[in-house]
Order: structure tokens, then C-alpha cells, then sequence
């Protein structure tokens, strides 16, 4: 367990803020605690300062998991954002879509999102920007992608075009349970 | 045409050889050189009369060179009649540097400080034995004297090898190698400390070794593995790549809420 380098933390906020904009300094700086992100084994994880150093006195090995797990970098140095960090990214996030019942299921199965079954989505969204899915009865978070088409593009496509590539959904939870935390 | 005539034209064609100078021209007939400390006299206005007057003035210095020489006692050699040259008079500087003498080799410097004059050594010894003067190394010589023995007699050493012949051989042969090493070192350090960038406060042997180990390091660089799969040298040194130096893991959120909004600024 270590702090972040300064080219991480680029890294990391460049991808996160792909979803949540500049909304990241209401991460970093909380009315109710200090907050840190720690890197373990590849993984970035946002956690409590107290809870962080009583996990100093856990050796490396025998460290499993600490806070939330927000992502991982992979050997190219890239960032992956992990379902697990949903909970703060819907919390902040810019952009929306929500989902209609009949599409739920099938993006919690890892599938892509159609125009069928889109059933509302922010208005200004550009294209290849990362946004949170939403289930349009319950207004729950379902997991987030990245849009296909700019929202203006969506009412000229057809039925069946994907609006919004797949990144992570809450099904991971059941699917990659051993490799996700 | 009268013979009196003849005369007068070749006396009129031909220069007169005895040349008065104001101030006598000095001559150094050892280096066969005439120094004519005369003034030129009037100052001609054209190179060409310029040209005319040193010609001139150059004729009648040799003339009076000439002269000089021709006073001198002769030889009668093969090839003619030659003067005898004095020695020369003026010192004429040296073309080259004179050359820096060559540093002592450790022996040299030992027998210095002991007083011990080198001794040339014959290469042929008289052998007392056969009575025939053989040479003292090399081919025949009496060096090896003992191995050549019809027999000799084994030591009462258990350890010894019980080829005494060889064993003797490779005596003599290590005493050939330590002094060709030994050369070999003299001539490194030779080398060494007639270079201008000896290391202050280093010998000239630390500094070869210091450099040696520069250029292990350097070589190592050469494969794709960085030396990792190289054959080791006995005292290698080490090649350390540098440490990555990480933030300690106990830096506060504080601090750390500096450095990341600091970052974010960077960003946005």
C-alpha cells in the first residue's frame, strides 16, 4: 500500500473525470473526513485516513482490501474504473441515461445499450463521454459506459443502434466477484 | 681582338672578390653562415630594386664566406679537395622538445633508493659441470639445468606431485609469468601517470582501477538484459539501477488533499 504518484493521480482524475468532471475536488475535500486513495497491488482505493493507517500495520501479503475500490491500473499504466466505484460516481455524475425495464436486465448481463431501450438521457451529452445508467422506474445506479452518439445524433438513429457502450454494470458483482475488490 | 682586351672584358664581366663592408660582415664557418649587420643604405622604392640590392648585398657575404673558407686548411679526400670546417660558433635552437625522460619502473625506483647499479648479465654461462659455456635461458639453457637430470631425487614431502620434472617446469614457467605480469603492470602505470587526468589524491593504480570498473559497468549495458545474464567477473562491482523514490504510505490526508487539489488545478 502506497500514496499515488503525481503521474497516477493524473491518470486516475483524467479517467474519473470523464464521468464526474470536476466534481472530484468534492471527493478529495469532504465535510465529513479526511479521504485518501491508496494504491494496493495495482488498485486504487478511496478510504478513510483512520481506517488507512491501521491498515499500515497489515503486511502487503496479507492485505486483501481496504475502503472502496475505485479501479485498477492496468501493465500499460492505463486506468480501469471498477463497478465498485459507483456509489461516488452516480453521486457525482454529469451525465445520465436511464434505462427502461426492458433493457435492464440485458445491460446487467454485460450488453451494450440501444435505442429501445433508452428511456430518457441528459440533453447535452457529448459523444465518447462517460455516463452513469440509471433504471428509469427505480432511478437506481445500474453500472456506467461511455455514449456511442452525442444526445442530439439519438433521435436519428434507429431502434436497434447502440447509444451507450457497456463499461461496467452491477452484474460484475455476481460475475467477477473474486476479481473485482 | 688583343689578349689585353680578353683580360679587360672578363675582368669587367666578372666581380670583384674583394668586398669592403663599413662594418665587418662576422662569420661563423662552422655553420657556414655570413651575419651582415650593415644598413641598406638607400631605401629603393620598387621591390624590384629592393630585390636587386639584397641580391647584392647576399652575393657579397658569400663572397667574403668564400674567402674565408678558402684560407682554411685543406684535406685531400676521394672526392676532392675538402676545407676543414671549425666547430660552430653560435647555438642553434633545437627543432623538437627535448624528450621527457622516461618514469621508473618499480625495480628502478627500488634500486635507486638501495644504491644497486645494474649489472649486465652474459647470456652464455660457462657450465662447470660438462665444461661448455651454455646459455644461461631459452633454448638449452642452463636453467634448466635440474630438470635435465637423469634422476632426481623425490623430496620426502607426501604432497608432492610425483612428476618432478613438471612440477619444476611450472616453477620456472610461474617465475616467467609473475615478471611478464609484473611488465606488464609497469607498462600500465607508465601510461598512467604520464596522462594529464591521474585522479588527485589517487595513485596511478587506483585510478586504472577505478576506470576499469567504470568501463565494466559501461559494458554492460551492451545486451538487451543489461549484463543480467553476463558471465560474472571475480570483484565485479555492482549495478545498482537507481531507486524509485516513492511518498511514504503515512502521509497524511491533509497533505495529501494539497497535493491532488493541486493536481486537479493542473487539469482544469
Amino acid at each position: 500500500m502506497r500514496p499515488l504518484t503525481e503521474d497516477e493521480t493524473k491518470t486516475f482524475f483524467k479517467k474519473l473525470s470523464n464521468y464526474v468532471g470536476k466534481n472530484i475536488s468534492s471527493l478529495i475535500d469532504r465535510p465529513d473526513g479526511m479521504y485518501c486513495f491508496r494504491l494496493h497491488k495495482n488498485r486504487v482505493y478511496y478510504v478513510r485516513e483512520e481506517i488507512m493507517k491501521l491498515a499500515i500495520s497489515v503486511g502487503s501479503k496479507n492485505l486483501i482490501s481496504l475502503g472502496i475500490c475505485f479501479g485498477k491500473f492496468n501493465n500499460s499504466g492505463k486506468f480501469r474504473l471498477h463497478i465498485t466505484s459507483l456509489v461516488y460516481i452516480a453521486q457525482y455524475s454529469k451525465y445520465k441515461v436511464w434505462v427502461k425495464s426492458n433493457g435492464i436486465m440485458s445491460f446487467l448481463y454485460g450488453n451494450h445499450i440501444l435505442k429501445a431501450h433508452v428511456g430518457k438521457m441528459s440533453e447535452d451529452v457529448p459523444e465518447h463521454m462517460g455516463v452513469v445508467i440509471y433504471s428509469l422506474d427505480s432511478d437506481t445506479p445500474l453500472g456506467f459506459g461511455a455514449t456511442a452518439k452525442a444526445a442530439t445524433e439519438v433521435s436519428k438513429a434507429n431502434p436497434n443502434a447502440i447509444i451507450v457502450y457497456h463499461q461496467a454494470d452491477a452484474g460484475e458483482y455476481l460475475r467477477d466477484e473474486d476479481t473485482l475488490f | 681582338m688583343s689578349v689585353d682586351e680578353i683580360i679587360k672584358k672578363q675582368q669587367a664581366e666578372s666581380k670583384d672578390i674583394f668586398v669592403s663592408k663599413i662594418y665587418p660582415v662576422a662569420l661563423d664557418l662552422g655553420l657556414l653562415a655570413a651575419f651582415d649587420e650593415n644598413l641598406l643604405g638607400i631605401q629603393p622604392s620598387k621591390s624590384a630594386d629592393l630585390e636587386s640590392e639584397l641580391l647584392k648585398n647576399t652575393r657579397d657575404a658569400t663572397q667574403l664566406l668564400i674567402n674565408k673558407i678558402v684560407s682554411l686548411p685543406v684535406e685531400n679526400t676521394d672526392e676532392g679537395i675538402m676545407a676543414k670546417l671549425p666547430q660552430p660558433e653560435n647555438v642553434i635552437p633545437r627543432e623538437k622538445p627535448v624528450p621527457k625522460e622516461k618514469p621508473l619502473t618499480r625495480w628502478e625506483k627500488f634500486a635507486k633508493i638501495k644504491g644497486i647499479n645494474k649489472k649486465k648479465k652474459d647470456r652464455m654461462v660457462y657450465d662447470e659441470q660438462s665444461g661448455k659455456v651454455r646459455p644461461a635461458w631459452g633454448y638449452k639453457g642452463i636453467n634448466k639445468k635440474e630438470e635435465e637430470q637423469w634422476l632426481i631425487p623425490l623430496p620426502d614431502n607426501p604432497n608432492q606431485d610425483p612428476d618432478i620434472r613438471k612440477t619444476m617446469a611450472e616453477k620456472r614457467n610461474a617465475s616467467v609469468a609473475k615478471n611478464s605480469r609484473r611488465q606488464k603492470r609497469n607498462l600500465e602505470e607508465a601510461a598512467q601517470s604520464s596522462k594529464k587526468n591521474t585522479k588527485p589524491g589517487l595513485d596511478a593504480r587506483a585510478t586504472y582501477k577505478k576506470k576499469l570498473k567504470q568501463s565494466i559497468v559501461f559494458s554492460k549495458t551492451a545486451t538487451a538484459s543489461l549484463g543480467k545474464f553476463d558471465k560474472k567477473v571475480e570483484g565485479e562491482p555492482k549495478t545498482r539501477k537507481p531507486k524509485r523514490k516513492l511518498e511514504s504510505v503515512t502521509r497524511s490526508a491533509k497533505d495529501e488533499r494539497d497535493i491532488n487539489k493541486a493536481i486537479l488545478s493542473k487539469l482544469f
